[in-house]
């Protein structure tokens, strides 16, 4: 499933860079750091938040930036509470995409956070699916 | 070593802070160089990631967008429809140019422009995406175009990419008047709808009139160029208690069919 969420990923930066302006990338990483869990998926936000600012025309460094804090905070948040679950995805994947928006200077920020956090509960509720299918 | 813990919560928790070190260090690690790329080397890492992404982009923007295949006969209609339009309103542009010709023995001559070809790359919120850049000598304020009719301007550009505003972003703003009765408006955005705003009372707007540029351009030949169509009027608000009359513009061009334009360059 994690593989499938990083080809997703891969699918979800050229969309974004071309033809949609949900954070769809913000959201693929909430539901990565999920299942991935380790210091690896920086790597990722780093490298992912490069080719989204080149897609976008954008100054390169800013969604590096705004991704690598996103994911820290979903790190350390683990520690002490459970993420693996719909509210947080739900909470997590709006306040982040609101953020995203408004940073980035997005109209209309509202109404794109709350179908990202929609876009971000299906996806986990998919993912979580999977790999309970996988695991039994 | 964690005084009055288990054996086995001690293992863990050191782990764990071992861990957490780690996050940190990679996160402090990639939040630097994103800062000095950020900061110190804009302009190298654009041309290059440009270099790369650029097919890319192009091949995704053409295969999510639907194919002329799939437009229906409406649609079709619809196109033709807006096509013997433009076409109209180049008749009487040239029919009010002939009439000057015939008033004055002379006609103005716009300045010489050049129309660069550039493929769009990208659609997003108000703006596009198009492949020229600086480096084909791309410049902010330059005007997009297609066939005759205004699509935007560039507002933003780097060396391969540019950004292209359109109408019916809230920044818009120029005179403009109708093709048949050459009233006298201003183009703007409310609400995410074009406007054509600022006609007086006494002036008339017809639906189904084109809206035309009327020159918006300094010297240097910056600005809206004249005679470019904005678009169709599709309802007139005009009320006896208000100054100013108004109409909703449509645009005659499908922004998200664009697969290209033509920048005018100085």
């Amino acid at each position: 499933m994690v593989y499938i969420l990083l080809i997703l990923l891969c699918i979800s930066l050229f969309l974004e860079g071309t033809v949609t302006t949900l954070p769809l990338v913000f959201i693929c990483f909430v539901c990565l750091t999920i299942f991935i869990r380790t210091p690896a998926i920086l790597l990722i936000a780093f490298f992912a938040g490069m080719l989204l600012d080149a897609f976008a025309i954008r100054a390169i460094g800013g969604t590096s930036i705004f991704l690598l804090t996103a994911v820290l905070l979903i790190l350390l948040y683990q520690r002490k509470y459970e993420i693996n679950s719909y509210p947080f995805v739900l909470i997590a994947s709006f306040i982040g995409s609101l953020l995203f928006l408004i940073i980035f200077n997005y109209q209309n920020s509202f109404g794109l956070a709350v179908i990202s956090a929609l876009i971000a509960v299906i996806l986990h509720g998919i993912s979580r699916i999977a790999i309970q299918k996988a695991s039994s | 070593m964690i005084p009055g813990l288990p054996l086995e919560n001690k293992e863990t928790t050191i782990g764990n802070m071992k861990r957490i070190k780690a996050v940190f260090l990679i996160f402090s690690f990639f939040f630097i160089i994103s800062l000095l790329i950020l900061f110190f080397f804009q302009t190298p890492l654009n041309i290059i990631f440009q270099t790369i992404t650029l097919p890319i982009q192009k091949w995704v923007f053409i295969s999510s967008s639907k194919s002329d295949a799939m437009f229906t006969s409406q649609q079709q209609l619809q196109k033709e429809n807006n096509q013997l339009r433009v076409q109209l309103a180049q008749m009487q542009e040239i029919k009010k140019d002939n009439q000057a010709l015939h008033d004055q023995f002379q006609t103005s001559t716009p300045i010489p422009q050049k129309l660069l070809p550039a493929e769009v790359i990208g659609v997003q919120q108000n703006t596009l995406l198009i492949d020229k850049g600086e480096q084909d000598k791309v410049h902010r304020g330059d005007i997009a175009v297609f066939k005759n009719n205004l699509i935007g301007k560039i507002a933003k550009t780097t060396p391969h990419i540019s950004v292209v505003v359109l109408l019916s972003d809230s920044s818009t703003s120029f005179t403009a008047e109708t093709a048949k009765t050459a009233t006298v408006g201003i183009v703007t955005v409310q609400d995410e709808t074009s406007i054509f705003d600022n006609v007086v009372l006494s002036d008339k707007l017809e639906k189904n009139d084109v809206i035309m540029t009327k020159g918006d351009q300094d010297l240097q030949g910056h600005g809206y160029p004249p005679n470019l169509i904005v678009g169709k009027i599709v309802s007139v608000d005009k009320q006896a208690s208000n100054l100013f009359q108004a109409a909703k513009i449509q645009s005659l061009v499908d922004v998200a069919d664009l697969r290209m334009v033509f920048v005018m360059t100085q």
